[in-house]
């Protein structure tokens, strides 16, 4: 029975990603149907699958052994490929240890939302920056590689 | 691997099933049943032709009948690649043989629902592998009407109207 005293971390080249809102990993596996002159739905088609990642980064945080919105900005300005990891900081609560994803991209960023806050009306909110980008290859704890770079 | 070969040649069998065959009928390039046609286009070109020296204008009749058929063949389905490339050859008086021997005749029939078209050969295969859909290849064919003989076409042309008005009312 889970305790739920666990917590997960993100981490970019083996870096703890601090602090963190939000990871969210999509995995495409797009197939078509086909349509003959007929008919409808007579069969499928395959198509190339392609998996993305978002992350959500509250730009503070000084400390130089984190990983941090602004390095991750720069990750992003010089487009060199990077591994993000998610992986258990605490606890055995999960259904796995770690998954890592190589070789991935930054394709947009969104270096420093600054938005009013709702009740005071001034800027008390932190500045929040959003990473988006693709991974292109993806391991389980068990090895396996789902995406063929890498 | 083998196991999704298998579930291909398993979907590949359902597809022939009598059920399904009623349900998505295919299109028939001699033997080959393509399941899966995109376009089938049928260009019919006629032609009136002034007689010198007079007011008159004699119809010639259709002129030239072509066909271009876009279609899938997805899976165990691109086993019918060779099997279109051996119709195509036939077409060259050499390489005849004896499966040919009824195409020497009426050609290849090409067969579908809304259409006959008997004494067609095949001008133009086209087959295209794409880096967006997997285990597929898209074939495009053209085919022209290559008219008989008169000793044959005298009912041939009867044959593929009756044939067409007949498949009207499938």
């Amino acid at each position: 029975m889970p305790n739920w005293t666990s917590r997960l971390e993100v981490q970019v080249g083996n870096i703890t990603l601090t602090p963190i809102t939000s990871f969210t990993t999509t995995f495409a596996s797009s197939v078509t149907q086909i349509h003959s002159i007929e008919a409808d739905n007579v069969g499928v088609i395959k198509k190339p699958q392609t998996m993305t990642f978002t992350m959500t980064v509250p730009a503070i945080g000084t400390d130089p052994t984190k990983e941090n919105a602004a390095a991750l900005y720069q990750l992003a300005v010089s487009g060199t490929a990077f591994d993000v990891a998610l992986t258990v900081a605490s606890g055995n609560d999960w259904s796995y240890k770690s998954l890592l994803f190589s070789g991935c991209y930054i394709t947009s960023a969104n270096p420093s939302n600054v938005t009013v806050g709702t009740t005071s009306g001034q800027l008390d909110t932190v500045p929040v920056a959003t990473f988006s980008g693709i991974v292109t290859s993806f391991v389980t704890p068990d090895g396996k590689n789902f995406l063929t770079q890498g | 691997m083998a196991a999704s070969i298998g579930a291909n040649i398993s979907a590949f069998g359902a597809e022939f099933a009598p059920a399904q065959l009623l349900r998505n009928p295919p299109v028939l390039v001699g033997v080959v049943p393509l399941l899966k046609v995109q376009t089938y286009v049928v260009t019919e070109t006629y032609k009136s032709v002034s007689i010198p020296a007079s007011s008159f204008v004699q119809m010639v009749g259709m002129t030239s009948k072509t066909l271009a058929i876009d279609a899938l063949l997805v899976g165990i389905e691109r086993a019918f690649r060779p099997v279109l490339e051996a119709l195509a050859m036939n077409t060259i008086p050499g390489a005849l043989q004896a499966t040919s021997f009824l195409e020497s005749l009426a050609g290849i029939p090409v067969v579908s629902k809304n259409f006959i078209h008997l004494d067609m050969q095949i001008t133009q295969l086209k087959f295209t592998q794409d880096n967006t859909n997997r285990e597929t290849l898209s074939v495009h064919i053209e085919l022209t009407n290559v008219p008989r003989p008169k000793k044959l076409g005298g009912f041939l042309p009867g044959a593929d109207i009756a044939l067409g008005v007949g498949a009207a009312f499938f």
